[in-house]
């Protein structure tokens, strides 16, 4: 136990040294214990933030781009998909669930997304103030949004055209604030929620004046600037139902934030009708949720045993023949036919499975028979994770070499001081210390510099990470929780420490107490 | 009779074949015996066979009922700690300790359980009249201080034998008069064996062994 305090009291008679190998052992332990604690961070951020979305559909792109800015709501989107081509995919047998989302505008560099109650309710159904939106242009904020922009219940505010703090704001349309989110440490806290109908009303509007040249936003959306999208004159059943906005209806483009003037040809021509299923649909931001409402009500209607066999399989799991299925998908398409195209364009669709099967069957089926794209999440953000991987490889590999470094210090630092500590080690011998004992204690002071070291860097990783700006988007960064991974990093170190050691533990060792103090008398 | 300090037929070899033959001697409890001879004649090679720092070739060493010879060396290790001080001519100490920790760790070291409250290291502290320094590193004593603390080190694991190695060569008359006042003082019942070729110390000393 003596030694132990001897080594420690060693340490504290040469501070200098001391704190150079402390510090090096802490620089290259704190930068390890980082990039382990950001990829933990990462890693269950994201998680979280997945929120069990099984596919994203989308337009056509980078699919890791639109995980990006469909999931994550960091990148900007690939563009626009038909609001009612997503649709049918929500209507797939396969499909338990779908939300679609409408992106485009932001307020003080915070994101508004359209989307319905659903989709803030992935993340977080708690209210902290007010309710949920349930008109456009009403939204609800997410925590953080509330903290930093100042806003409240009841407050008005009108957004920016792209993602950027600054941009052509929509004047004329004003948001207000119906709820807060509780504090839900995922990406709700930083989103602004809206019905879908917000976003399509304040970019309807927006088209009218389309003279503003926003060059970084074109920049992601290259076919911003082909709005020709003729006359599609069919919002009345939207736009009546909300009051004293029906002065845009007449000259309206059904333009979204970002169009695909592709997806506009193929599909607008056949668009100028359609007000009764309209208004079904937008009277309740609720109903985009399709949850397969139209199929139950066919079965009532024709009492199409098959198809409610059909559906009835898909419910309880079981596999389905390749007839059943072409049988079910002929039987939806006729379906929503009836239901006819609204004309209006989405950013993406968030697809959750009703059956593993699907995660097989329906990227290809998206991928190949539409003109729209199906990424999956967890796919894409692992291939983000591995391309990040090797940037983190190359700091990993400094920080270990920055460990050995400081262990070759230690080295350095035991044996330069080893000559002098002869007469101290003769005396410990003399005063009845074993050889052993005066080798444990060199080798505990390498022990206690790794351990010191070691401690620092904890310290160090959690201060810089909640002190770094660029990663606040990282919550609970200040854990004073140790994670496995560290437990390893505390292991390397201590070996560190250790082999720095052990050449002078070992000289030490083997001391020739005759020979040291007779040359001590005799000098 | 139990703490005689005795050698019979030793013998050591240095290294490279050099031989050195010791006569033999008995020191009994308490007694001072001064070891003397010219530098070189192997005073303290004598001095640390005794204190089972070095092996002897042949011959017997007993310390008490001990044959120290027979040792290993782990266990002349753990003999010293406990019945043996030692002190040197150059000054040895830990440096960055005060002189009190320096005599609590060789107390610790020794592996001698001496209660605390027994107040042993303040009463040689204050009987060598260094109590007032025992906060003070030992490097910032004059030469007479740090002499009266490597006795008080010495005695700090409740020694039998004192084994000194020239302790007073580099002290004046003053402080060397000082050091064998202390010994009276501080060491009357322990066994002294002081190697030296000093001539000032053989007045005080009752027996002489010359190599």
């Amino acid at each position: 136990m003596y030694i132990l305090r001897l080594a420690f009291s060693r340490i504290l008679s040469k501070p200098g040294n001391s704190i150079l190998s402390l510090l090096l052992f802490a620089i290259g332990g704190s930068i390890i214990s980082f990039l382990l604690l950001a990829n933990q961070q990462i890693e269950e951020g994201i998680k979280r933030n997945l929120a069990d979305i099984d596919l994203v559909v989308g337009a056509k792109g980078s699919p890791l781009q639109l995980i990006l800015s469909s999931v994550l709501h960091a990148d900007y989107p690939t563009g626009n998909i038909s609001l009612d081509e997503a649709k049918k995919l929500g209507q797939h047998p396969l499909v338990e669930k779908s939300i679609p989302l409408a992106l485009g505008d932001s307020y003080r560099g915070f994101r508004i997304i359209g989307a319905p109650v659903s989709y803030p309710q992935l993340y977080n159904d708690q209210i902290g103030d007010g309710q949920w939106y349930e008109k456009s242009l009403e939204v609800v904020l997410g925590y953080q949004v509330a903290q930093k922009t100042g806003l409240k219940t009841g407050d008005t505010f009108y957004g920016v055209h792209g993602f950027q703090e600054t941009g052509h704001a929509h004047e004329d349309h004003i948001y207000t604030v119906k709820g807060v989110l509780q504090y839900g440490a995922n990406i709700a806290d930083n989103l602004i929620f809206t019905p879908v109908e917000s976003v399509w009303q304040v970019h309807d509007h927006e088209h009218d004046h389309d003279s503003y040249d926003n060059a970084e936003y074109d920049q992601s959306h290259h076919d911003h600037g082909h709005h020709d999208h003729g006359d599609h004159d069919h919002h009345h059943g939207e736009h009546g139902k909300n009051d004293g906005r029906n002065e845009h209806d007449n000259n309206e483009h059904d333009h979204h934030a970002n169009i695909q003037d592709q997806h506009a040809q193929n599909s607008h021509a056949e668009h100028d009708h359609q007000q009764s299923d309209h208004t079904k649909t937008d009277k309740d931001p609720h109903a985009l949720v399709v949850q397969n409402e139209g199929i139950q009500k066919f079965e009532k209607d024709s009492g199409n045993q098959i198809i409610s066999s059909i559906q009835q399989k898909i419910d309880d799991g079981q596999d389905i023949s390749k007839e059943e299925m072409e049988l079910y998908l002929a039987y939806v398409e006729g379906n929503t036919e009836k239901q006819k195209d609204s004309g209006r364009e989405i950013t993406a669709m968030l697809l959750f499975y009703r059956s593993p099967a699907a995660h097989i069957q329906l990227p290809l089926l998206i991928n190949d028979t539409t003109g729209m794209q199906a990424a999956s999440p967890v796919l894409q953000l692992n291939r983000l994770m591995k391309l990040l991987g090797f940037g983190f490889d190359m700091l990993r590999l400094l920080a270990w070499v920055i460990i050995v470094i400081s262990g070759i210090n230690i080295f350095v630092n035991l044996l330069s001081h080893l000559r002098q500590l002869m007469g101290e080690i003769a005396l410990l011998r003399v005063l009845g210390a074993s050889s052993l004992k005066v080798f444990q204690l060199l080798l505990y002071q390498g022990v206690f510099l790794a351990l010191g070291g070691w401690m620092g860097a904890l310290l160090l990783s959690r201060l810089s990470g909640s002190i770094l700006p660029g990663f606040a988007f990282l919550q609970n960064w200040f854990s004073l929780d140790v994670q496995t991974n560290e437990w390893f990093l505390l292991l390397y170190m201590i070996a560190t420490g250790i082999i720095a050691a052990l050449i002078p533990a070992i000289k030490a060792y083997n001391t020739d107490v005759h020979f040291t103090l007779t040359r001590n008398t005799n000098v | 009779m139990a703490n005689n300090f005795s050698i019979n037929n030793l013998t050591y070899r240095y290294p490279g074949n050099k031989y050195l033959e010791f006569s033999d001697f008995s020191c009994e409890n308490g007694q001072r015996m001064l070891i003397s001879g010219s530098s070189g004649s192997g005073k303290t090679t004598l001095l640390h066979l005794l204190a089972g720092i070095l092996q002897p070739h042949t011959g017997m060493i007993m310390a008490g009922e001990t044959r120290l010879d027979l040792l290993s060396s782990s266990g002349r290790d753990l003999f010293r700690g406990k019945h043996i001080g030692m002190i040197f001519q150059k000054h040895l100490f830990l440096s960055g300790m005060s002189i009190y920790q320096n005599l609590v760790v060789a107390q610790k070291i020794s592996g001698k359980k001496i209660p605390k409250k027994l107040h042993y290291l303040d009463e040689i502290l204050v009987k060598l009249e260094i109590d007032a320094l025992r906060n003070k590193k030992p490097e910032q004593l004059s030469e007479g201080e740090q002499q009266r603390f490597s006795i008080a080190r010495a005695l700090a694991n409740q020694p039998d034998w004192v084994l000194a190695d020239e302790p007073t060569s580099s002290l004046d008359d003053n402080n060397c008069e000082k050091f064998i006042a202390a010994i009276d003082k501080v060491g009357k019942d322990i066994g002294w064996i002081i190697a030296t070729h000093d001539r000032r110390l053989k007045q005080y000393l009752a027996k002489i062994y010359s190599l």
